[in-house]
């Protein structure tokens, strides 16, 4: 059909589309007459069930939704199970802006010729564009994701990049925190790993092996949180093009950036929270992590053997048996950062898990704005979806996908949720 | 961290961290940190490794390199990597040429090494003064496994597809009649490496039994198979305790004892969880046993008395095989990557505190219900 389309765009035109439906389904006018007409101009019903542009209301989503807030006051809606992007404009109708649902791909182009694949990450350069983070190779976690920029009319353009430098010595506050076991880490892969060797091994493709959280600050540089290696650092594009390696033995480990309102760049390690400067990174809180296992014993047990078959009959060696270990969760997973975001006030939002959480300036402590419940279904307790993306709108609502995979979410002002757009 | 330093720093770098952390280690800070001991990097492929007499070097076979890079374990560098000279394939055999050196055994009374050559198959008598290869014995196959008797005067050589054990005069350099005749013919199994080991006094010889799953125990003098020990699996690695002469094998899920006079079990280690372990070392004092964990680049020392772990070491690759020093205060651990290799040198004569470790990976050894104490 979207083949079609692209050869004889009038006909499949929202406002003669249901002429071209009637005509070819003759037979089957009776079905067609029961589609209330009024509908057709306000809702665009895509190829692929479940796509849905419109209203807000009647907009459907296919999932694995990340949301960003536009300077000109809408939302952009980053549909990756769809490999499109959406916006949530002003007035409460969400429409395709670049992408055609279903259709993956990592092609530059127009509108209509360019294909996303699987956006999830997004940051507004200071003209407007906006730059994503995608997948090029066959699922989302393939280790190729690619950047690429889209304009107000919808045309993506890859980021051309070279090589660059590093930027910055290692913070020796910071290098005095990292635990003996970092230490150790460092000493068994990171330190093989010489500065030359590494801008030099930097092909165009692998410059950012894989891009994971994605800000632009005040001066229109990118910075990129990237799993490069098996080890996460921090990326700097600057206005030329060229990635720089920033703070590389700082091993912050970012996984989110993102830039206040007021200009500062933070970020995000699974458990703390930085502001981030040119040349040094300051560490403004952290949250304890709880270590939980699972009894080792218990998830891998011994096989039996050769010493299994000697029980009874000779004398064992060992830790005397001990009565067997219950596993235990504790009250609180350790804390696992997804999301970075400012509410009006420039408040630091951060999502935990199930949890979204805002950092209060004065104590310097979270707290939890909302926690998703778990529900009940046939008898049988199921957690609820971990918060997978914020953003706050023009009007300050905080904005987040997690509750339902297909919808975006405002937060009440009781802690409760409701839905802004999409659904189940 | 090395990125902000330039390349002729590096090794400075890595030594100043390596301090760092042995020296949080040493003041307790780093409690939650395995130790590395001292990493010295050895040629690609290393296989076999053996202390010298007096314990102060140590030699590790490399079969990519075909050397023998010799390692001051005081020092904790290679101070010499001496070219084990490549024996020439003889017309008609088909010789591998990315193979060579692997197993080696220290005849400390002539300063010679013994070691196999898988690439062309021969054990080599190389004397270790004049670096020149004394003798060399040629075999229809890669011999894999060696076991030298305690008079020092036969080595027994079991080849990678012969079914036979053969014994070597040492001081002739020639193959001795009358080869021990394995009953399988089948060959040697592919996921389990040949072992064998020599009795203390040099009557017995075991040999692990893929097929049959077990021991074969066989006498030296007569070449005749003594007893089976049946079990469910032939063990991976198999020692023979100098101090009491028991035997000790290594299996999947745990390390039998068997007692010198009868061949039996007499005691057995049980794993507390799921382990892979293809090697084990005993110290000479009969105090303390080593097991490579190469599926969690870990070492673990347990004291043989108890079976608690003494020492818990972390390997940069995963560590393979592993020795005791002769005085027992060292253990040296290969480990060998895709890029690197390394040996490991481990003190465990200093009391380590391994609580944390134990705390949160438990003991390596359990004594099952049902087993009493």
């Amino acid at each position: 059909m979207d083949a079609f389309c692209l050869r004889a765009p009038l006909l499949c035109h929202r406002q003669f589309r249901w002429l071209f439906f009637a005509f070819f389904s003759c037979p089957f006018l009776s079905a067609v007459a029961q589609v209330p007409v009024a509908s057709i101009p306000q809702v665009e019903r895509s190829a692929v069930d479940g796509y849905i542009d419109g209203p807000a209301a009647a907009a459907r989503f296919m999932g694995n939704l990340s949301v960003y807030a536009d300077v000109d006051g809408s939302v952009l809606i980053a549909d990756g199970s769809a490999s499109t992007l959406r916006r949530l404009d002003r007035q409460g109708r969400v429409s395709t802006v670049a992408g055609t649902p279903g259709e993956r791909g990592f092609i530059d182009g127009d509108r209509r010729k360019a294909r996303l694949s699987y956006p999830a990450e997004l940051a507004q350069l200071p003209d407007g564009r906006w730059v994503m983070i995608e997948a090029r190779g066959k699922g989302r976690s393939e280790n190729a994701p690619g950047l690429r920029t889209i304009d107000r009319q919808g045309n993506v353009r890859r980021l051309v990049l070279q090589a660059g430098t590093t930027i910055g010595p290692a913070p020796v506050g910071h290098e005095a925190r990292i635990a003996a076991e970092a230490l150790e880490a460092k000493l068994r892969g990171e330190v093989r790993r010489a500065p030359k060797r590494e801008v030099r091994e930097l092909a165009p493709e692998w410059l950012l092996p894989s891009p994971s959280g994605v800000a632009v600050d005040t001066k229109g540089r990118i910075w990129i949180a990237d799993s490069g290696y098996s080890m996460m650092r921090t990326m700097v594009i600057d206005t030329q093009g060229r990635v720089h390696h920033w703070l590389p033995g700082a091993d912050l480990q970012l996984r989110e950036i993102a830039r206040a309102p007021d200009g500062v760049l933070w970020g995000a390690s699974q458990n703390a929270l930085f502001r981030l400067h040119d040349d040094w990174a300051e560490l403004v809180m952290s949250v304890e992590a709880v270590e939980w296992m699972y009894p080792v014993d218990l998830a891998y047990p011994v096989e039996e053997g050769p010493t299994w078959a000697l029980i009874g009959k000779v004398r064992f060696i060992g830790r005397k048996p001990q009565p067997p270990r219950v596993p235990t969760r504790p009250s609180r997973l350790p804390a696992w950062f997804t999301g970075l975001g400012f509410d009006q006030q420039g408040r630091v939002l951060v999502a935990d898990r199930k949890q979204l959480l805002r950092l209060e300036a004065e104590s310097n402590q979270l707290t939890t704005l909302f926690e998703a419940a778990e529900s009940e279904y046939e008898g049988r307790r199921y957690a609820g979806r971990d918060v997978e993306s914020l953003a706050v709108d023009s009007s300050g609502r905080i904005l987040m996908v997690g509750e339902r995979p297909r919808a975006v979410h405002a937060l009440r002002a009781d802690g409760s949720v409701e839905i802004v757009t999409g659904g189940e | 961290m090395s990125l902000f330093f330039p390349s002729r720093w590096q090794g400075w770098y890595r030594r100043l961290l390596s301090c760092l952390v042995l020296g949080l280690a040493a003041s307790g800070v780093a409690a939650q940190t395995l130790s590395s001991g001292s990493q010295v990097a050895v040629d690609e492929a290393p296989g076999d490794l053996a202390f010298s007499a007096n314990g102060r070097l140590l030699y590790v076979t490399s079969g990519s390199t075909n050397t023998l890079s010799v390692i001051d374990v005081v020092a904790g560098k290679v101070t010499a990597r001496p070219q084990v000279p490549e024996v020439a394939c003889e017309p008609g055999r088909s010789c591998r040429s990315s193979y060579g050196t692997d197993r080696i055994v220290i005849d400390g009374l002539r300063n010679r090494a013994y070691v196999t050559e898988t690439g062309q198959g021969a054990l080599l008598a190389f004397d270790l003064s004049t670096r020149a290869v004394v003798w060399s014995v040629p075999f229809p196959d890669s011999p894999m496994a060696i076991g030298l008797a305690p008079d020092g005067e036969t080595a027994w050589v079991k080849t990678a597809s012969e079914q036979l054990l053969t014994a070597v005069d040492l001081v002739k350099g020639r193959r001795l009649r009358g080869d021990i005749k394995l009953e399988d013919e089948r060959g040697s199994a592919y996921d389990v490496p040949p072992r064998i080991a020599v009795a203390r006094d040099g009557r017995r010889i075991y040999a692990g039994d893929a097929y049959g799953n077990g021991i074969n125990v066989f006498s030296t003098s007569s070449r005749r198979k003594l007893a089976f020990l049946e079990s469910t699996d032939s063990p991976f690695d198999m020692k023979v305790d100098s101090t009491t002469g028991n035997l000790f094998a290594l299996y999947r899920d745990g390390v039998v004892e068997h007692a010198q006079a009868d061949v039996q079990p007499s005691q057995a280690f049980r794993f507390c969880r799921r382990y892979r372990s293809l090697n084990m070392a005993l110290s000479a004092d009969g105090r303390l046993m080593a097991l490579s964990l190469f599926q969690e680049n870990k070492v673990l020392v347990v004291a043989r008395d108890t079976g608690l772990i003494s020492h818990a070491f972390s390997t940069r690759e995963q560590p393979a095989e592993l020795l005791f020093s002769p005085d027992g205060n060292l253990l040296a651990v290969i480990s060998a990557g895709e890029r690197r290799s390394w040996v490991s040198l481990l003190d465990v004569a200093t009391p380590m505190d391994i609580t944390h470790y134990v705390s949160r990976h438990g003991e390596l050894f359990c004594i099952p219900d049902g087993a009493g104490e």
